[in-house]
């Protein structure tokens, strides 16, 4: 009996184009229905992930301020492009620093860069005029579209790590199913950068960042008098993954240098 | 059959410049199909013109009178089977030559050697001295050699000289083509005022000017619309393409979005669509690497991105040669194509440092010390990002002992607070010998006019927990939130 409410679901879903909105532990477990996987730059995440984000889903890395999601971001955005791939950042609120792509060995010729609405005075987060924070999240979504159904990037990243909570809870459901249809069955890794998750699609994984053992940053010569920053310290934790089992609630260690130059 | 139509350059009218179009004109008056093997040289085909012009002498008459009447003299006219035949006795033989197609080897036997140097005119045939040295006079004295032997010494060159002393043709006839301006214009009979009608009529307009495009295997390279509209005034649109484009469909949509970032002001008469052609763009797939995306493809998605999020927001990142903070440049976004190797995973350049989260620490791969270093893209370890704001948040600071102990702003979710570690300060300055445009009403418009920056940065702990970098404009005194590091 459960077998066949089981084969009346799954007819019911591809009737619907949705068969692959769900992810069977079992079919992921005998090594079925695994994609291809976009390396992170870590050896170790990639280590544990079996090579890297997968593709052809949305991915989301996640967390606080200052707990490394650019830092990740833009070191994924180096491996890709050093491996020849078109990278596409869609910058919703125009806060990419360009000098730190290039410091980080980021190949901007091959990175395409969408700049949203600019994080001004003029253009403040304020609750008041959540209008203009929504109009710059709807813009960034509707190009993250655009770039996906193009097709030819390996790696399109949406970076909404200075959206308000609010206005992502806003985003309807079937916006983000929209850009996983999208991806789906593409040679393309999505990955979205957030303060929650929000977006991750079925066969997509979840990345959640904390600043290591609470404290923010390494800060060297502290009692001296004149302290310097020294980096990142932070705890990356899979919390989804589901085509690949085994791999949920591993953690890895996340260290990123200060630049001087 | 073909005729040649050759003016020598030692003739009293000589060969001045326009005399090419000139002759082609000439020659078209012959012959449809004629191709211009030199400014004083062209070949007509005469295929099919018997029964409008009569027998071969009449044909090769008719050419050397309409010659002559163009002011052309003396002129050299010959036909015969082959093209190389023709050439060499119009080159060879004053007057009208008409050689039957089954005699024309022997009748070139007879010619020098050296009237095959019309096939090579900037004298670089190097075989023919070689030949020369041989001995070889005529062309039959090099049509008789036996071509192996020929080949083994001189190689496939000899080979070709030999065909064209036997009068045989190397290549086939390549027709002049006028060229046409890429252009089409439609008159309206009632004014368009949108653009879905508007894009009915572009179609009508591009496919068949991107017919002519395959055609002649050109492409578009820069695309021009010139809309007449009811106020008498024309409205031009220019696109420049990344890539050279003949598809219609995608033309049009280019045009259309471009036509919806600028609005039309007004209805429109009459729409003109002109095209600067370029040699069509050839791509070699590889079966090895992954295909790259087609230039139609992506024009059109930076079309879309550009119409979506304005001019100049869509492209690719530059550094620029400035120490200035923050300091970019954006250029197009063109697609690689060079050769490119899929590096095996955890081969690439930069990489964040990484390892399992276990209870010890690989002390070996701690941190390099800040402000130590200038980051290496070849280093294991990763920088950290800072997210730059464009423009700087005014903040209030209080400081104690020289150093900042509370950042606040008016930000929503950024106000700030208590600083519980900090770093710095680092000071930097730069182009204060540049004359800036300095005004503006607000300090910060003063600070972001004027051309040079003098600075104290310092990365701050909040008591929200994140790190950000401020800094005071040691002109003015302000305090400022340029990033948070991430």
């Amino acid at each position: 009996m459960p077998a066949a409410c089981r084969t009346n679901l799954e007819a019911l879903l591809r009737a619907r184009k949705l068969d692959r909105t769900l992810v069977s532990a079992d079919r992921a477990a005998q090594g079925r229905n695994v994609p291809g996987t976009a390396p992170t730059g870590l050896p170790a995440l990639d280590q544990a992930l079996g090579g890297g984000l997968p593709l052809g889903h949305l991915s989301e890395v996640v967390g606080p301020r200052s707990s490394g999601r650019t830092s990740l971001m833009v070191a994924m955005m180096a491996t890709m492009t050093g491996r020849g791939e078109l990278v596409a950042l869609v910058d919703s609120f125009d806060v990419f620093a360009v000098e730190t792509a290039v410091a980080a060995g980021v190949d901007l010729t091959r990175c395409l860069w969408v700049r949203g609405e600019t994080c001004t005075p003029a253009f403040p987060l304020l609750a008041s005029r959540q209008t203009g924070t929504e109009r710059a999240i709807e813009r960034a979504l509707k190009a993250t579209n655009l770039i996906l159904q193009a097709g030819g990037f390996g790696l399109v990243v949406l970076d909404l790590a200075d959206a308000p909570a609010r206005a992502l809870r806003r985003v309807p459901f079937t916006t983000w199913a929209r850009l996983q249809r999208v991806l789906e069955g593409r040679e393309c890794a999505g990955l979205v950068i957030g303060n929650a998750p929000m977006s991750r699609s079925a066969g997509g994984v979840s990345l959640v960042l904390e600043p290591d053992a609470g404290r923010a940053g390494v800060w060297n010569g502290q009692g001296g008098p004149t302290p310097m920053f020294g980096g990142l310290e932070s705890r990356l934790q899979i919390q989804r993954a589901h085509l690949m089992p085994g791999v949920a609630d591993r953690s890895v260690r996340l260290t990123a240098a200060a630049q001087v130059a | 059959m073909v005729a040649c139509l050759f003016v020598p350059p030692s003739s009293t009218a000589g060969v001045r410049a326009g005399d090419a179009s000139r002759l082609i004109d000439v020659a078209r008056r012959c012959s449809p199909r004629v191709e211009a093997r030199a400014a004083n040289l062209v070949i007509l085909e005469l295929e099919g013109l018997e029964r409008m012009f009569g027998d071969l002498e009449a044909l090769g008459a008719r050419v050397c009178q309409a010659a002559r009447d163009a002011g052309f003299a003396p002129v050299h006219v010959a036909v015969a089977g082959t093209r190389a035949a023709a050439m060499l006795l119009a080159v060879a033989r004053p007057g009208v030559t008409i050689v039957p197609a089954d005699a024309a080897t022997e009748t070139l036997a007879a010619l020098p050697l050296r009237t095959l140097l019309v096939f090579a005119p900037d004298g670089s045939a190097q075989a023919l001295a070689v030949f020369a040295r041989w001995g070889l006079r005529t062309l039959g004295q090099l049509a008789a050699l036996p071509a192996a032997d020929l080949s083994a010494r001189v190689g496939q060159a000899g080979l070709l000289w030999q065909r064209l002393a036997r009068g045989e043709d190397a290549c086939p006839l390549v027709p002049v083509v006028d060229e046409k301006p890429f252009e089409a214009t439609h008159e309206l009979e009632w004014p368009v005022e949108s653009l879905e009608p508007l894009s009915f009529v572009l179609g009508r307009l591009l496919e068949p000017l991107c017919q002519r495009l395959e055609r002649r295997d050109r492409a578009a390279a820069v695309l021009s619309l010139h809309l007449r509209l009811v106020t008498r005034e024309t409205y031009t649109r220019s696109l420049e393409l990344p890539a050279p484009l003949r598809e219609p469909k995608v033309l049009r949509t280019l045009l259309l979005l471009d036509l919806e970032s600028h609005p039309v002001p007004a209805g429109i008469d009459a729409i003109t669509v002109a095209i600067e052609p370029t040699p069509g763009h050839i791509i070699q797939e590889s079966l090895l690497e992954r295909a790259l995306p087609a230039p139609e493809q992506v024009s059109t998605l930076l079309a879309r991105l550009g119409a979506l999020m304005g001019d100049r927001r869509c492209g690719s990142p530059r550094p620029v040669n400035s120490h200035r903070p923050g300091a970019f440049a954006m250029a197009p976004f063109r697609v690689v194509e060079d050769a490119r190797t899929v590096a095996p995973v955890g081969e690439t350049g930069v990489r964040v440092r990484a390892s399992v989260d276990l209870s010890r620490r690989d002390d070996s791969r701690a941190f390099v010390p800040g402000g130590t270093r200038i980051p290496d893209p070849r280093s294991p370890i990763s920088v950290v990002a800072l997210r730059r704001f464009r423009l700087p948040i005014p903040a209030r600071v209080l400081i104690d002992s020289g150093r900042p102990i509370s950042v606040r702003t008016e930000r929503q979710g950024l106000q700030g607070g208590r600083v519980l570690a900090w770093g710095g300060p680092w000071r930097t300055s730069g182009e204060w010998w540049q004359v800036g445009s300095a005004g503006g009403t607000s300090e910060l418009d003063r600070l972001r006019g004027r051309a040079g920056w003098d600075r104290d940065e310092w990365e701050v702990v909040l008591g929200d927990g994140g790190i950000y970098r401020v800094f005071e404009d040691r002109e003015s005194g302000r305090w400022f939130v340029e990033g948070i590091v991430d």
